[in-house]
């Protein structure tokens, strides 16, 4: 507008713009920085008890950016459904002495059954 | 003969106006259709006159979704258009890469898409573990419920909405700022101006046509709230608003009733209504301004 910064001595007036300027630049940016930090960070540990600046495990970021991939299918077609799944339940979990339930984004699946239920998109959206 | 003449012309923009009428008039004129019938969406419509809007109108979830919108537009539209402007300010009294660096910083908020905003929000907002009342509970302050204290809720939205909404209208404003002449401020200077009047006599208004563009831009976004109460209320279609509807707006209550209630004859006259009170805002907004310029 008139004086820029960097021009002339320095000020009280101008020392207070610049802290002003960098604690809202600090406010716009961290919601930002700490949901990088929450994907970023170890497993299971809960990141508003341990509040940190900067992401503690490149690895499980990596896992949960390669998910949400897997999760969207943009990583191909054998990622589908049942092969999708083997995180979640092992051949030892899904034997027939203990009930399971599985549900994916398409459809439901319980032990002794290959597919329970299907569901479209447009069933979920409504109920 | 004048047909002929024009003919070619009329051809060149028939693309547009078929896809336009078939892809934005035809949706209109539907839902204002629809909205004088009682329809699930697949069965056959009922003929029921205005008895929609009158069912909408005399609905308690109207008078309270109407309430919260008033209330939520009254502080957000002009304390997101201050916060704005004074970013402006703030950014253009820097030069160089600390211009750009704070320009895109502010604006960073903006790109976030609004899912994700109120997500990272919700786990700000959280009750005893969440970032900000842990930072209140640094100074020895009891944890605050922001989600779902009805007496905090809508402040809490606001504050969401602010952050996100601010560094788009900075931009704008900021374009506007880089219009006004220099020579004005040197001749305010000469004058004995200080920095607060040159603000103030100066700036403010050689920045009418701008800000009376963001005011109304604000005004329809804000009449138009949707997915950040939705969000941050963690609606469904059949549970939305948030502890004692203190987060129900008219979007809200117009997708429930589509999409919860399967009634689309009233979320279509619900539609209407809610568009009949953005066009009538609007004009309303122009002509003031319009009569304000003449005087």
């Amino acid at each position: 507008m008139s004086q820029k910064a960097g021009a002339g001595p320095i000020s009280v007036w101008k020392i207070l713009k610049w802290i002003v300027a960098l604690t809202i630049a600090a406010i716009a940016i961290f919601p930002i920085w700490w949901m990088i930090n929450v994907v970023f960070a170890l497993p299971g540990e809960p990141v508003s008890l341990n509040p940190r600046l900067w992401p503690t495990s490149l690895s499980a970021g990596i896992a949960n950016i390669h998910m949400i991939f897997a999760q969207t299918e943009f990583l191909g077609r054998e990622e589908r459904s049942g092969r999708s799944m083997r995180p979640l339940l092992s051949p030892h979990e899904r034997n027939d002495r203990q009930p399971w339930l599985a549900i994916t984004s398409r459809s439901a699946f319980a032990s002794g059954s290959k597919l329970v239920y299907r569901y479209s998109s447009e069933r979920t959206m409504f109920y | 003969m004048s047909l002929r003449r024009h003919l070619p012309h009329y051809l060149m923009i028939a693309p547009f106006m078929i896809l336009f009428a078939a892809f934005f008039l035809y949706p209109i004129l539907s839902g204002l259709y629809y909205s004088f019938f009682d329809w699930n969406g697949v069965g056959t419509p009922n003929y029921v006159g205005l008895a929609n809007y009158q069912h909408i109108v005399g609905s308690r979830d109207f008078s309270r979704a109407m309430i919260n919108l008033v209330q939520y537009i009254i502080i957000t539209v002009p304390l997101g258009i201050l916060v704005a402007l004074a970013l402006a300010l703030l950014v253009d009294s820097f030069t160089g890469r600390w211009a750009n660096f704070f320009r895109n910083a502010y604006f960073m908020p903006v790109v976030l898409p609004a899912f994700l905003a109120a997500t990272i929000w919700r786990w700000i907002y959280a009750p005893n573990f969440g970032l900000l009342n842990m930072i209140l509970g640094w100074f020895g302050m009891r944890s605050i419920n922001f989600l779902n204290d009805t007496g905090m809720m809508l402040y809490a939205l606001i504050a969401v909405d602010v952050w996100v909404s601010a560094g788009f209208n900075m931009v704008i404003i900021l374009a506007g700022l880089k219009n006004i002449p220099v020579e004005l401020y040197e001749a305010a200077r000469l004058d004995g101006a200080s920095k607060w009047q040159q603000i103030v006599y100066v700036t403010i208004p050689m920045l009418g046509p701008v800000l009376f563009f963001v005011f109304t831009y604000g005004l329809i976004s804000a009449m138009q709230v949707f997915d950040k109460p939705w969000l941050l209320t963690g609606s469904s279609f059949t549970s939305y608003g948030g502890r004692r509807h203190a987060l129900l707006f008219p979007v809200m209550d117009m997708m429930g009733r589509a999409f919860g209630g399967v009634k689309f004859g009233e979320a279509a006259a619900y539609g209407f209504i809610l568009t009949l009170t953005i066009v009538a805002v609007t004009a309303l907004m122009f002509a003031l301004r319009a009569w304000r310029e003449r005087k």
